[in-house]
């Protein structure tokens, strides 16, 4: 029996893998995806290589590119944005973390605390989360952006726009700053030059300023993998978690298994107040279709927003208060271009290193874009056609004409010049909503039972959700305008279900949470959640990636205290960040 | 070249008898209203002809597709009277990329797959394709009896094996046929033949909440869980071809090499981007960096 087994090795999973790995805990993580071991050897700066969701390298699939993606089904309009594999989403994300709004926490006495999701609210304090997130950014670690320029002109405009610069990790006030970004900051010849020749580690370290976030990163070249610039889980939790009896006295190097896909969770019944108790999983081979089941005295669950209904609904645990799945949250994406008769480095420099926040309505943030990617975003919408037809919406407002698609010839003179183009995406704080749910589908089934079945219809959102969409597209419009933009377009994006939250939340009330405030199901005694799912809320916007961690972090401690009989640790000692020397040591002995 | 069982049985009882026959029948019992069709003199025709016009009207409807998103100095550009003077999409083959994609995207069940085509092709009944003389001869030997007289019983001699990409064919043509009647023009798909304003209006119908078409399409759908999920599948589809056209245009799809994981010459994208002037190879770094907001390394 192990102590721990973890389901899914995306943004969560790893967290508590390194986590209990570090206090000596006998850990098992299961991933469905591949493994990625050699990002080097396999991946490519490619758009299609690398992300399409159908065949690319980072697509929410199997390892074996002969076999065909995973499916989901999608009620209604919209398009999936996520990847499985070791690392999850985070393989693709833009390392972006910036802490929650304060608001959307317990107690919280602001003057603007009528403008978050009040029903909705973390069942702590928001002093509480701080240390947690203290932990998890000295851990990654969490550094300033480098500045290139792009930033340069989105600092400049946010600046003409009125806003004033947020100087610290806390969000106090609406204002922009450089990211707070899980990236290693350039060093040596890194952003220096884009000679090839000389961006090999050591030469060259951190961040090379290579602008392929999205493309999964592993540079610089020959850097070992803890030192790769981009802190997603691949490059910085699993390499710890990996190696933890090397770095850490006392520490035990979980067991990692990929292809491996979690078809059921295993459980008894029990009296009490937990109508049952996990005892362990059941997964099934990717590659050879053997099922294998091990026991364990806790369980997480950390598959992401998606995959947790589905396998809780497949394996039939209870579902008391009818929230399962429900109370989906998606920053309702949208995506504001300006187009300028200079170049404002549109595809250079980093992939996301400026933003702004606003407290009660969201954030926003620039972009630099590859091509392929970039004609992805301009011809998605939920407005039809700019200039032939708006789908019954096509808003008009600070931007040029109607919100919409944009097509033909304009999309062939918008994308003439990729360097003139500055393109902001907008995360609103949206509200969670009961009709907003994943369940499981009664059409199609695959391998590993029915499909999860997704359904986020983003006209019926709440007012608040789309009055806070509204206003930041709004504010991107001003920016982009203050920095010169000749044309502004809208695009009014049909859900990209990126930044997914609080499909199985944590609360304050058993009649609309799956988990209590420790984040242990309170249905399923010794099951815990530690992925995007478990967020309370949308976090008023910002991206969830931190917050997932530093929860995860804490969940870990809940975990440790109530099944293992230890100790908190994170009031009392310092972390290990993931690129300390030990570590690195670490993963040069053990060749990962 | 006919195959054997039931496929081979029913080519082997003269398939454009039944065919022509079963559609007089179920139109009229169905719809209570003539084949518009039936008058037309009955053919033998084999399946082989059947998935040949289907794959070539597919080929053209998604020809159409890519000049509609992303125009060039291409025929179907020039045809729908929205033209670049330098190469589009048709140029990268991003054709083949959405038809590709669209086959992966859903992994229709085969029941479910017929019942969607049986639905789709009982309006096609009602008001048939027309395919251009001038281009009859596209679309194969018989191929224009077929594509003209598909009737809901069509899928039976295809035992399944049909793609998303026929299927989103289909829809986008019955699409265009109901919006513009019928169509003259170069191309056999009656998409292919549309100005690029009245490829909007077919837009406009298959991506709106109240489309008829649809609806309709879903309405026709005997079992409960398949017309359940219905509008789901088909606004999947029709986001995706519409959103896939233009990463397919300006992605390394073409010149990608998989020996070497690098592209084997400029992506044509990424020529008509300005992006990268210097790859390949691809760059692995930039000399972009400028330094820090107000010189603050952290915060």
């Amino acid at each position: 029996m192990r102590d721990v087994i973890i389901i899914g090795a995306g943004g969560g999973g790893p967290v508590v893998a390194k986590e209990l790995a570090e206090r000596g805990l006998d850990v098992l993580v299961l991933e469905a995806g591949a493994r990625h071991a050699r990002p080097e050897q396999q991946w490519s700066a490619l758009e299609n290589h690398m992300n399409s969701s159908l065949t690319g390298k980072l697509r929410f699939g199997p390892s074996d590119p002969a076999k065909p993606a995973w499916f989901r089904e999608l009620v209604t309009p919209g398009s999936f944005s996520q990847v499985s594999g070791v690392g999850g989403t985070t393989l693709h994300y833009y390392g972006n973390s910036p802490r929650a709004m304060p608001g959307v926490f317990a107690g919280y006495r602001g003057r603007d605390h009528g403008m978050y999701d009040s029903r909705h609210k973390f069942p702590f304090s928001y002093g509480e989360m701080r240390r947690y997130y203290e932990w998890t950014e000295a851990t990654l670690p969490v550094q300033t952006a480098a500045m290139g320029t792009k930033e340069q002109a989105f600092f400049q405009a946010a600046e003409a726009a009125g806003l004033s610069p947020i100087t610290g990790k806390d969000i106090t006030h609406a204002g922009f700053r450089p990211q707070e970004n899980a990236i290693l900051q350039p060093g040596g010849n890194a952003g220096r030059t884009s000679d090839p020749s000389q961006l090999n580690y050591p030469d060259a370290s951190g961040c090379t300023l290579c602008g392929h976030c999205f493309q999964g990163c592993m540079l610089p070249k020959g850097a070992p993998r803890n030192l790769k610039a981009r802190r997603s889980t691949d490059n910085s939790y699993m390499p710890m978690a990996l190696t933890a009896d090397l770095w850490k006295p006392g520490g035990k190097a979980i067991t990692l298994i990929s292809d491996a896909y979690v078809t059921r969770i295993l459980s008894d019944r029990q009296w009490g107040r937990r109508l049952q108790k996990a005892t362990g999983v059941e997964w099934r081979d990717v590659n050879t279709g053997e099922i294998h089941s091990e026991d364990a005295r806790v369980v997480v669950m950390a598959g992401g927003c998606i995959e947790n209904p589905r396998l809780w609904m497949n394996s039939d645990l209870p579902d008391p208060n009818g929230w399962v799945g429900r109370g989906l949250t998606d920053h309702a994406l949208d995506w504001v271009t300006g187009i300028f008769d200079h170049d404002v480095g549109g595809a250079r420099g980093t992939s996301c290193s400026s933003r702004a926040d606003f407290p009660g309505y969201g954030a926003i943030q620039n972009t630099a874009n590859t091509p392929g990617v970039q004609a992805n975003n301009l011809t998605n919408s939920d407005s039809g056609i700019r200039g032939a037809y708006t789908n019954g919406i096509g808003g008009q407002g600070a931007w040029d004409g109607d919100s919409g698609r944009v097509y033909g010839t304009e999309l062939k003179e918008v994308m003439s010049d990729i360097n003139r183009q500055m393109s902001i995406l907008v995360l609103t704080d949206d509200d969670v909503e009961y009709q907003n749910k994943v369940d499981v589908s009664r059409v199609f089934r695959d391998d590993h039972g029915p499909v999860a079945r997704v359904d986020i219809n983003k006209r019926r959102r709440s007012r608040r959700t789309q009055r806070n969409r509204d206003y930041l597209a709004t504010r991107a419009a001003e920016i982009l305008r203050a920095a010169g933009a000749r044309k502004i377009i809208r695009s009014d994006w049909a859900p990209v279900l990126l930044h997914l939250q609080s499909s199985m939340r944590m609360g304050d009330s058993a009649r609309n949470s799956v988990l209590d405030e420790n984040c242990e199901a309170r249905a399923v005694q010794g099951l815990f959640i530690a992925d995007n799912s478990a967020l309370p809320n949308s976090l008023g916007g910002p991206n969830p990636t931190l917050s997932t961690q530093a929860l995860a972090t804490r969940t870990a401690e809940k975990i440790f205290q109530q099944y293992f009989g230890g100790d908190a640790w994170v009031d009392r000692e310092s972390p290990i960040c993931s690129i300390d020397d030990v570590v690195t040591q670490a993963v040069i002995n053990r060749g990962i | 070249m006919i195959g054997s069982g039931v496929l081979g049985a029913a080519a082997a009882v003269n398939p454009g008898m039944a065919f022509a026959h079963w559609g007089r029948d179920k139109g009229k019992g169905r719809w209570g209203r003539d084949n518009p069709q039936e008058n037309v003199e009955p053919v033998d025709w084999t399946v082989e002809q059947l998935r040949t016009a289907l794959d070539r009207l597919r080929d053209d409807t998604f020809f159409a597709m890519i000049a509609f998103g992303v125009p060039g100095n291409d025929p179907y550009s020039e045809y729908q009277g929205v033209s670049t003077p330098y190469p589009g999409g048709i140029t990268t083959r991003a054709d083949l990329y959405l038809a590709g994609g669209t086959n992966l995207l859903v992994p229709m069940p085969a029941s479910y797959m017929g019942q969607m085509l049986a639905s789709i092709a009982t309006y096609l009944a009602i008001q048939p394709m027309d395919i251009p003389e001038m281009a009859a001869g596209d679309v194969g030997e018989n191929g224009e009896y077929l594509l003209e007289n598909l009737n809901s019983t069509f899928t039976d001699y295809l035992e399944g094996e049909v793609s998303n990409s026929v299927l989103v064919a289909l829809l986008v043509n019955l699409a265009a046929t109901r919006v513009a009647g019928s169509i003259d023009g170069p191309f056999p798909s009656p998409f292919a033949n549309l100005g690029w304003e009245q490829k909007c209006r077919v837009f406009e119908e298959l991506e709106s909440e109240s489309s008829w078409l649809k609806r309709a399409i879903t309405w026709n759908i005997p079992d409960r869980d398949y017309r359940e999920a219905t509008p789901g599948v088909l606004s999947s589809m029709v986001a995706f071809i519409l959103r896939i056209a233009g990463f397919g245009s300006y992605c390394e799809f073409a010149v990608f090499n998989p020996e070497t994981r690098e592209v084997a010459q400029r992506p044509l994208g990424w020529v008509l981007s300005q992006y990268a002037p210097d790859a390949p190879p691809s760059g692995i770094g930039s000399d972009d960096f400028i330094g820090y907001y107000q010189g603050r390394r952290s915060v």
